[in-house]
Order: C-alpha cells, then structure tokens, then sequence
C-alpha cells in the first residue's frame, strides 16, 4: 500500500529550480532510502513534503490527500511527520513537554499515554523527563526526536540524516527503533549519509543527482552490486 | 505587505471611527445649558442685511494647532462661523470674506511654513482667530516681513504677547494665574500660596516668573512654585508638597487633563483640606466640572473672557452664530468666545474702508489702528496699535464651580502684572482704550 | 518626609507596569513581535470605557467592553497582519506595531477632543490609611491582579494545551509547525490575550494616572523596561522589573532636586540591566577561555 507518493516533483529555492520533478513512492510497513550526494536534493525534497519549502510544482499525495503547498501543522495532520536534519529539539523545554507538545495532535484523553509509551521506547532518555532537551547529548537528543515525530501516530515519517553526526553506538540503537516503526506500518522515507545504515534498513532506494532521480532499485540488488550505486551518484556529472 | 498592513488599519480603524462616531456625536452637546435662549437679532452679523454678499472674495487666514496632543481649533472655527454669517448679511460691503486656516499639528516647522505660505500669498490680507501653541516667534517673523497682521484669538505662549504682528484677544496664562492669585489676594486668602505650572519653556517659566514677580511686590508668601514635566505621571509628590506646605491657597496652570490628574491624585490623598483649590481659565470648560466631580464643589477658575453662559450682546450673538454656522459639536468655550471676537474686531474694522481699495496695506492699517474695542465679551477696551508687545486683555473675571458647572463668582477685575507697566503706559500715552 | 505614600504608588503604577509587560512579553515570545503598539491599544480601550460609560452604561459593563475592544483591536491586528509579519525581521515587525500605535493614536485624538477626562472606577472611592498612606481598593486590585496574572500565566503556559503551544512557538516556531502545532490559532490567541491585558492596564493606569491617549500610548516605554529587565523571557523578573521601574520613579520624583529626571528612570534602570547582564556575559566567555 502506498504511504506517500511524489510524482514530477519540481522545487525551486530563491528562484532557482534544484529539483526538476522526480518520483518517488514510499510504502507504507516499508522504508525507502533516499540516497545522494550533497547538493542533489535531497533535502529539498525533505522540507518540500514537511510544507517548509512551498514555492513547489508537481504532486505529494498520502492516502489520497494533496498535502503538496500546505503549511507544516497541515502536513502534519494529514499523518506524514518530519524529522528535521540535526536533532532538532525544543531545547529550553523539558523532554516531557517536547513529546506533550507533539502529542497535542491526539485527543485529550490519550495524550498523557502517548507520551509515556514514547519515554518507555527509548528507556535512554526516560530518566531525564524533566530536564530541558539542550541538555541532553546529541544521540539522546535525536532518540527525543525520533520520539517526537512519533508521538502523534503518523502513517508517514520523513527523516532527515538520521545518523549524521551520532557515534556508531547511538546508530545502533536508532537503527532498530526505525526498523520497529516501519514493521508497525509506518512507511517511512529515510535520508541517509551513510549507505551502509541505509541499505542495512530500506526495501528499496531511490538516488538523486543533481536533482533528479538517477537510480531506483532494491537495497538487495545494491548490497550486491554497490558499483551501481557509485555510478548512480556520478551520473550527471560531466 | 504595505497592503495588508493599509487594509488592517483601513479595517480596524473604519470600524472604531464609524462606532465611535455616533457616540461622540451625542455627547457633544452644541447648546449651552443655563444661557440665555438666541434672538433672531442675534444673527444680524456685520451690516446685517440679510442678504448674501456676491462681490469679489476677500481672503483671509489662520494658523491654528488642532492636531498633535492640542486642539485649538475651536478659535478659527468659531471665526468661520462669524464670517459666514457676516457673508450672508452683505459680507464687507458687499464683498464675502474667504476664510481658510491651517494645522500646524503642534510643530513650529510647520507653523513657519504656513506663515510663509499665507504671507507670501499677497491675496491674504490678514491673519484671523489664529490659535497656535507653538509657533508665535517664528510666525511673526514672517508676517513682519510681508507686512502682515494677524487679531490672533488664543495666544499661550510668551512669544504670542510679545510679538509686533500678533495681537492676541486673550489674556493668556500669566495673566490669568496672576488674576487667580490677585482674587485670593482681595478674599485674605492669598499667604502664603502656591503655584503649579507646566516646565515648558516661553510658556510654563514665564507664568512663574509673573508670579515670583507679584508675590514678591505684594509681600505673600510664596511656599511653593513647581513646575512639572508635561509627561509626568505620578502627582504623588506634588501633591505631598502642597500638603507639606499648606498654604492659604492654590493655582494649577495646566493644560486640564492634567490639572484633572493632579486633582485626582489629591483627591485620592484627601489633600483638599482647607486649601483653596483653583486653576486659570485653561480649565474652565463645561465638562470639567462633571469630570473632576463631586469632591471639588467650589473649586475656582478663571476666564479671561464672559463666561459661556453670560448674556450681553456679543455674548449672545456668539452662541447664535455657533448654533447657526458651525457644527453641533464644535466647542463652546472661551477660545471659541475668542476666535468670534477676533472676526468681529476685524469685520468692523473693515467695514469703514474703501471696498473697492482693499488689498493687505489698507486693511493692515486698520486692524493696526483698532483701539478702543468695546464687547461685553471683555472687560476693557481693546486694541492693536504698533509696538513690539500686544497685550490688551488684562482684565478677567473668576468662576466657581457649583454642583458641577462653573458660575460666575466675581466680575471683571484688572490683573496687575509688574512687567506690564509699559503696555499700560502706552495705553495712557497714546488713548489706545478711546476709539 | 514620609516616603511610603511614594513606596504605595510606585508599587501600583509598577505592578500595572509588569501587568502590561507579561501581556508585551508573552506576546513577542509567542510571535516574535515587540508590540508598540501596547500601550495604544490600552488607551483606546480606556477611553471605550470613559465613553461608554457617559453614555450612561453600567461600569462593571463598560470595563468588559473595553477590554474586550483591547484584544478586538490586537487581533485583528493580528489576524490580517500576522502572516506578512510572520516573514520579516524583528526590527521590521517592531515598526509594524509603532505604525499600529501612531495609527490608533491619530484615531483616539480624532475622536476625542483635548478636553479634561477622568476615570473613576467605583474601587476608587473607597480608600482608607495604612502608615500615614492613602490606599484605595483599586491599588489593591493592581498589585494583587500583577501578581495573579503572573502566576496564572505561569500556570497556563505550563499546564495548559495553549500554553504548551506559545512555549513550543517561542522554543523554535519552524519545529512546532513541523510536529503539528497550529501556528496561526496559537499567534492570534496571543495576540487576544495580550490585547485583553492592554485593555485591563490601560483602564487601570487611566484610573491612577491620566486618561489622554498620547500619554497612555507612550506609557509602553516603562512597561518595555520591565520586559527589559526580564530578559525578554521571565515572567518573575518582568514583574520584579516593573515594580523597580515604579517604585524608581515615584521615589525620584520624591526629592526635589532630582524630580525632573523621574521619567528617566525606566531607560536607566534598562540600561543599567543590560550593561550588567552583557558584562556578565562576558565574564562567563573570559572564564571559559582561560
């Protein structure tokens, strides 16, 4: 079943179009790997679905619904959260209250339960409920905004760079919580700077370079062949 | 974004003006309560002939503040409303008055350019009913190099009095603080006393050196002489000297919202006491009685001109002429009083003349030779004449307020100034108070 | 000379102060806008009260209808220009709301004249001596009303699903539109509230000091100070902070000689905090580096 489909998505940033309408399908129980080089888009693409970047032609639907050109909260009512690149957390707020804040989506009466059961998925940060977000390390930071997203039940997650910047330790530990949230029927869209994390989680993947989509294939096909993947990430340039 | 932010205010604004509007519309009243009821005689302004006057406009200005904090402009509005009634009664001869005056929004550039625009538009004749709280100086020298001379309606400022091209009909606030204390003085209840004014210069200094000057000639004691910032807030503390200095009694020239505070705050002190508790004609207007309230029944004010409720002739005709000619919501107060004597001291004085030879140098000629203007509206003589300081109206009378409106509590009194000793003087030497 | 009278009125013209800086501080931590345009807003609905009240209606009526005329005027404000502000710097943002205050003034000085007007709520008449100070109930109401909008908006910031909204739009706007808040509800709530808590300032300051719009307007300079002096974030120091800039003033204006500069006092009292707290600052960067 599909979660979120693009079709002929076209982004333009002060003007200048950086992505020229690509395609990309993610399922729902499924992760589907973004993959590239600096610079190709991906990120676009990522604040593109979140509502962030708006000035933006072609189609995002989820279930059906266009969420392409509605604003953030919009988007993330209609069920795809974002994880914004570089543990973006509520810093001066407490870490209970981040995930009160996500769990607001809810009804009343099940907010106080979602906010718990997302301190019992990461027992790493269940003991600093109270303490502000900033002061936590940079891996639990990312653990409270995996939790964030999660908070609210979405049927998409977006993510972007989930291990970038976090010590292979704390990488281990993500690697596992994703694969849990995609087998709950999340379909998720991960951008991933490291191919081995990527391919070790994703069903398929797609590659964009230089704002286009240069690759679609099965994680398998490219554990085998990590050549193509290589290619893929060159093909455009001259 | 200009546009949203234009369609906002444009939104917010339209729906609070037109709310309001009908509010303010109400409460305005245009009739005086307690004044004689008009005459139909009352509307035969100038020649009085009932007949509109066609002839070639004669055009003649004024510099008011009407924006900016002040709104002065019920002394040019109330000489509108004159001329107009003098247009519709043979206008000068035959010949209507064209009336226009400008807002100079409480800015003395723009009073300076106004001046400069009317005095170079040789068509103006002269300056009527102005009313400017900030611009005298600068005015004058514009209007002494074109020639020009205005019968200014409301003067404040120490630079209206002290001007060659400007002649004020009011008295303004030094003498109108010093008929205050010179009242106490003839009631045994002027020592010691006490004086609160304003800390503006030209203005608020020149009041207090009057009185220094007075009680000082007169053997009072002066316990108390402050003047405060126009922004102050807290009356706290002058309302503690008063107290601490307890003297016979009190005069406060202020503007009177302020007056108003302070009287607030010594109400909320209880710090009435046996305190004689007046202010110059700054506040003596219909609504301040009923805003101050009940706690200050007897409370003393001047005016330098009749009071609103008077009956006399010009009294009378005044109020006509407001009901006919201006809007139902325009001031009665003594600066409308004012800007209606200032056009009538002007009308009769043209009405003698050439019509077919007025331009800006004859008509100067006989405003600056009105001497001896007799109006029940004052209480001596008044008069123009050349010198470098106008200041014909020096005798005010005093007003109570009883169950919230001002009464009259004594006639016309001549105020004693010790620097007016040369205008009097002048006066004697040169009969400017015999026609 | 007996100070406390000065002590009793510093303390309630403060605590309106702090009462009017938590409705400017929340604000521009919700929105990021400094709003100038405060103190105008509690002087329109001032003089909504005097009118409304000539106009013979009751004054417990005329009080709510003018402090809901207080957050009408914010919100709208709000609500139209909100979007376009929500794009532009603070500086900007800032000059919108002194375009809003010179605009409501205009308004107010068009409306109603230069004449003399009093507010005399009814809690004004009843006054009686503690010490040798004259206190009414209405200062009563001031400090105690400073002191419960503090706490409750403490208490609503923490406890309600609004509240925990503002403090995620004040953390990082972007990430709380990200995790679902509605960012649009949330800035016109606080654009209302705030106009409510200028409308109830700017009655009570009319009452215990003067009800002229200029004046009142630009009474939002000492109500700055006290946001000022609580960093642009704390509710306390906003409080504490409004209370120094009233107590200041009166007891300046106690003595004579110096009483001229009472109405300085608030841009000392700012300035002598942001002197302190940058040097502080620095300090900290000094140690770090050694």
């Amino acid at each position: 079943m599909t979660a979120l489909e693009i079709s002929d998505l076209r982004i333009r940033r002060g003007g200048i179009e950086v992505v020229h309408g690509i395609d990309l399908t993610v399922n729902a129980g499924e992760v589907t790997a973004l993959l590239g080089a600096n610079g190709a888009g991906k990120s676009s693409t990522v604040l593109a679905v979140a509502g962030i970047l708006r000035d933006t032609s072609g189609s995002i639907t989820t279930d059906g619904t266009t969420i392409r050109g509605l604003a953030p909260n919009r988007v993330r009512r209609a069920g795809v959260a974002t994880m914004q690149e570089g543990h973006r957390v509520f810093g001066d707020i407490s870490v209970a209250d981040n995930l009160t804040i996500a769990s607001l989506l809810l009804p009343r009466h099940e907010r106080a339960e979602a906010v718990d059961s997302m301190l019992d998925l990461f027992p790493e940060i269940h003991g600093f409920a109270d303490r502000p977000a900033g002061s936590l390390s940079g891996g639990q930071q990312q653990m409270l905004a995996l939790a964030t997203a999660l908070a609210a039940r979405p049927k998409v997650l977006v993510i972007d760079e989930m291990s970038l910047g976090l010590a292979p330790l704390v990488v281990a530990r993500l690697v596992p919580a994703l694969r849990a949230v995609a087998e709950r029927g999340v379909g998720v869209l991960l951008i991933e700077q490291f191919t081995s994390v990527a391919l070790e989680l994703a069903t398929s993947v797609t590659v964009l370079a230089q704002g286009l989509v240069t690759l679609r294939a099965p994680a398998k096909e490219l554990l085998d062949h990590p050549e193509k993947l290589t290619a893929a990430y060159r093909l455009t340039e001259h | 974004m200009n546009r949203i932010l234009r369609a906002t205010a444009a939104l917010g604004v339209g729906a609070l003006v037109v709310a309001l509007s009908a509010c303010v519309a109400e409460t305005d009243t245009g009739t005086i309560q307690g004044a004689p009821s008009a005459d139909a005689d009352d509307l035969r302004c100038g020649l009085g002939t009932g007949e509109e006057a066609t002839g070639e406009p004669i055009k003649v200005a004024a510099v008011a503040t009407a924006s900016g904090g002040v709104d002065f402009s019920s002394s040019p509005s109330s000489a509108k409303a004159y001329f107009d009634c003098v247009n519709d009664n043979g206008g000068i001869n035959g010949r209507p008055v064209r009336y226009e005056f400008g807002d100079d929004a409480l800015d003395p550039t723009k009073t300076a350019q106004l001046a400069a625009g009317y005095a170079s538009d040789t068509s103006v004749v002269a300056m009527v009913g102005d009313a400017t709280f900030v611009g005298c100086d600068v005015a004058n020298v514009e209007y002494e190099k074109a020639g020009l001379y205005s019968i200014t309606g409301v003067g404040v400022p120490q630079a209206c009095f002290e001007s060659s091209n400007i002649a004020p009909v009011n008295a303004g606030p030094r003498t109108s603080a010093l008929a205050t204390l010179q009242y106490f003085e003839r009631q045994g209840q002027a020592d010691p006393f006490f004086a609160i004014g304003l800390n503006t210069r030209g203005n608020g200094d020149w009041v207090a050196d009057g009185i220094e000057k007075y009680t000082q000639q007169a053997g009072i004691d002066l316990v108390g002489d402050v003047l405060s910032d126009p922004a102050e807030s807290n009356f706290l503390p002058l309302v503690s000297q008063v107290k601490q200095a307890a003297p016979a009694s009190l005069v406060v020239v202020d503007p009177a919202p302020i007056t108003a505070s302070i009287l607030a705050t010594a109400e909320q002190q209880d710090a009435k006491g046996d305190i004689q508790w007046a202010c110059t004609a700054s506040c003596y207007d219909a609504q301040f009685g009923e805003q101050i309230g009940y706690y200050w029944e007897g409370f003393v004010a001047n005016s330098e001109l009749a009071l609103v409720t008077a009956e006399g002739e010009d009294a009378n005709q005044w109020r006509a002429v407001m009901d006919e000619y201006a809007d139902a919501d325009a001031p009665r107060d003594t600066f409308s009083q004012a800007g209606f004597l200032a056009a009538k001291i002007f009308v009769d004085a043209l009405l003698p003349l050439d019509t077919e030879n007025l331009d800006r140098e004859t008509v100067s000629e006989a405003v600056l030779g009105v001497r001896g203007y007799e109006s029940d509206l004052l209480c001596a003589p008044w008069y123009y004449g050349e010198a470098d300081e106008h200041h014909a109206n020096h005798a005010t009378r005093m007003a109570i307020i009883e169950s919230g409106t001002y009464v009259e509590l004594e006639g016309c009194q001549d105020v004693a100034d010790p620097d007016m000793a040369e205008i009097l003087e002048r006066e004697q030497s040169e009969g400017l108070l015999t026609e | 000379m007996n100070l406390l009278p000065f002590v009793v009125a510093g303390l309630v013209i403060g605590s309106v102060y702090a009462l009017s800086g938590v409705g400017v501080l929340v604000l521009y931590r919700t929105t990021g806008v400094l709003n100038f345009a405060h103190g105008a807003v509690g002087g329109m609905a001032a003089l909504l009260v005097w009118q409304t009240v000539e106009l013979r209606m009751q004054p417990p009526v005329a009080i709510a209808l003018g402090i809901a005329a207080g957050a009408a005027i914010a919100f709208l404000f709000g609500l139209v220009a909100g979007p376009s502000l929500a794009r532009v710097d603070q500086l900007r943002k800032a000059i919108a709301t002194l375009g809003l205050a010179l605009a409501l003034l205009g308004v107010m000085l068009f409306v109603w004249n230069d004449k003399a007007r009093t507010m005399r709520l009814e809690t004004s008449r009843i006054s009686f001596d503690v010490a040798g100070a004259r206190v009414n109930v209405t200062q009563l109401v001031c400090l105690a009303l400073a002191l419960l909008v503090v706490v409750g908006t403490l208490l609503a910031l923490r406890h309600t699903s609004m509240g925990t909204s503002m403090r995620a739009l004040a953390s990082d706007r972007e990430l709380a539109a990200v995790v679902g808040t509605n960012v649009r509800l949330v800035e016109n709530t606080a654009w209302a509230v705030s106009g409510a808590v200028a409308g109830i300032s700017g009655i009570l300051l009319a009452d215990q000091t003067r009800l002229e719009p200029a004046f009142l307007t630009f009474l939002i300079i000492p109500e700055l100070a006290a946001v000022v002096i609580g960093r642009f974030v704390s509710l306390w120091l906003t409080l504490v902070g409004g209370l120094a800039v009233g107590v200041g003033q009166s007891l300046v204006s106690a003595w004579p000689t110096v009483s001229a500069f009472s109405t300085a006092v608030p841009f000392v009292v700012a300035t002598i905090v942001i002197l302190v707290a940058t040097r502080r600052r620095v300090v900290t960067v000094g140690v770090v580096r050694a």
